[in-house]
């Protein structure tokens, strides 16, 4: 098994432990069809952020984003005038690599001095298609090249398809039920209920609504895949000793990780008998450098793509063994208010809106502050990752 | 048009024109480290067990038992329309257990198929001078 590399938490400890913190978080409105450019999206959702801070435009100096956002790091600074970029970066792999990744990279810049501020965000127009394609639908080409001439010519194109083997193995192996994914969707749109931004409010799922949606790529239903959506989100990162200097109360990053193992070269296929993966990978280190335990987790923002890889993440992260996911997440522990490890409480990729990840930071940071909707009594300290199977990031925040 | 009707079709990569040429003699290649003997896939010019960059082709068993599978009722390329629902399978070799290749099941019902049913390979033409490596029950 693979041990947290000797100097993880110790080093961690000293060099990065609370040094950076979030201090602004804004959005758009998450809608089905922006009618907008990307560019638009982006900057709305940085200024907002910016404003959220009480900080000026002029105040950013670093712009971290996904590789996969379509929005050039210098038009940005144009649009925002941001007339000094002194740190420009970009997170891989899409929801695995972006949401968590683009703000450790920001929190890297502000802890060695490369930059004051940076801006990490996400935005684009997922469900319209004004600029970038859905994610659902199959890019029509000529030819499949590389990884993906062992998949196309066979019909195996979304990532739900893909997802689906892993879950079929899942079920096969530990008696997995489409119920216990079904909990999973449960809860994330429970929490979207009360939530005025989530495109799922006002459309409340019961696990019998789950079991009687429609197939995607069986075992996989209709629920159990995240929306589509387009709209922008974007948090603000900068130093601990600036932070407490301004408008809110900081969150602090207390640690991060990233992980990733040979395993990850066909899309988002996973292998669950290798001893390792790309999230148990990044849990060693994630819990070895804030020295912490998960039942010190009060809240939890898993990346939910698909409900069969956030209940494998549970037992990739440390929460249960292999296999006893399903179960974990069936006894009501991820619905707020009562449960004891609410989980999305904005409703999540799955009920609040596809932002590929970065709308749960954006609510992890509010729990943190005591200013979501569904507020988690006394929340300290929350869990956020991204994407399972693909290569992934984590960290942990404290107010 | 062909974009729309058919599944694309595979685009031979650089170092991986064997594995092709196999499937449409109606061979199932793999390829191996010359100098420690681990199979290699996907097809890659460096052994991850011994970094040799020596590689041999071999025609394997082409037996193997299922995976995993789905089946996919939802259409997301043009050309998924009127199969769905189809299958997508992954099969594991006999030869070696990381040799998981993702493929079609044939001649078997969708919903006749098992995890760890034994399959053996069979070649399907894709379309003219391509064919696919997919398996049926042994």
């Amino acid at each position: 098994m693979h041990d947290a590399f000797p100097c993880a938490g110790a080093f961690w400890m000293e060099t990065m432990k609370d040094k950076a913190a979030i201090v602004g978080v804004g959005h758009t409105e998450y809608s089905k069809d922006s009618g907008r450019s990307e560019m638009s999206l982006a900057v709305e959702a940085i200024r907002n952020a910016i404003s959220d801070a009480g900080l000026k435009p002029s105040d950013i100096d670093g712009i971290a984003k996904f590789t996969m956002d379509n929005n050039d790091h210098v038009l940005l600074a144009a649009n925002l005038g941001i007339t000094a970029l002194r740190f420009f970066a970009e997170a891989p792999w899409g929801g695995g690599g972006g949401p968590v990744g683009s703000v450790l990279l920001g929190a890297m810049a502000v802890a060695t001095g490369m930059a004051d501020c940076v801006v990490a965000f996400r935005a684009m127009n997922e469900r319209s298609g004004r600029g970038t394609q859905r994610f659902g639908r199959a890019m029509v080409r000529e030819g499949a090249a590389g990884p993906r001439a062992y998949m196309e010519p066979f019909g195996l194109f979304s990532p739900a398809q893909s997802v689906a083997l892993s879950a079929r193995r899942h079920m096969h192996l530990y008696g997995t039920r489409s119920e216990h994914f079904g909990a999973i969707a449960v809860a994330c749109r429970a929490h979207a209920q009360t939530n005025p931004n989530a495109v799922m409010r006002g459309r409340p799922l019961t696990i019998q609504d789950h079991q009687q949606s429609r197939m995607i790529a069986d075992p996989l239903r209709l629920h159990d895949c995240c929306l589509e959506t387009d709209g922008g989100a974007a948090v603000i990162i900068t130093s601990a000793e600036r932070a407490r200097d301004l408008k809110q109360k900081p969150v602090y990053i207390m640690a991060g990780a990233f992980g990733a193992t040979d395993r990850q070269t066909q899309s988002v296929v996973k292998f669950l008998e290798q001893p390792r993966s790309e999230t148990s990978v990044a849990a060693k280190d994630l819990f070895a450098r804030a020295g912490i335990a998960h039942k010190d987790i009060d809240a939890c923002f898993l990346y939910d793509h698909f409900t069969p890889l956030v209940l494998m993440a549970f037992e990739e992260l440390g929460f249960c063994e292999r296999g006893e996911g399903g179960p974990f997440v069936s006894d009501g522990k991820l619905l707020w208010p009562n449960g004891s490890l609410p989980l999305n409480t904005s409703g999540g990729n799955l009920s609040e809106g596809y932002i590929h990840g970065m709308q749960n930071i954006v609510e992890a940071v509010r729990q943190l502050r005591g200013q979501a909707i569904n507020q988690v009594e006394d929340a300290e300290i929350a869990l956020v990752t991204s994407g399972n199977a693909v290569p992934t990031t984590a960290m942990i925040l404290h107010r | 048009m062909a974009a729309t009707s058919n599944f694309p079709a595979p685009v031979p990569e650089f170092g991986a024109e064997e594995f092709w040429r196999g499937c449409n003699r109606g061979e199932l290649m793999m390829q191996r480290c010359a100098r420690c003997g681990k199979f290699r896939w996907l097809p890659q010019p460096m052994c991850p067990v011994c970094n040799s960059m020596e590689s041999e082709w071999i025609k394997v068993s082409g037996r193997g038992t299922v995976y995993s599978y789905t089946i996919i009722t939802h259409p997301v390329h043009p050309a998924a329309a009127g199969r769905v629902p189809y299958n997508v399978a992954q099969v594991q070799l006999d030869e070696d257990p990381d040799l998981i290749l993702i493929t079609n099941l044939v001649g078997v019902k969708n919903e006749d198929i098992r995890i760890g049913m034994p399959v053996r390979v069979v070649f399907v033409d894709h379309e003219p001078g391509v064919k696919l490596a997919k398996f049926e029950p042994a």
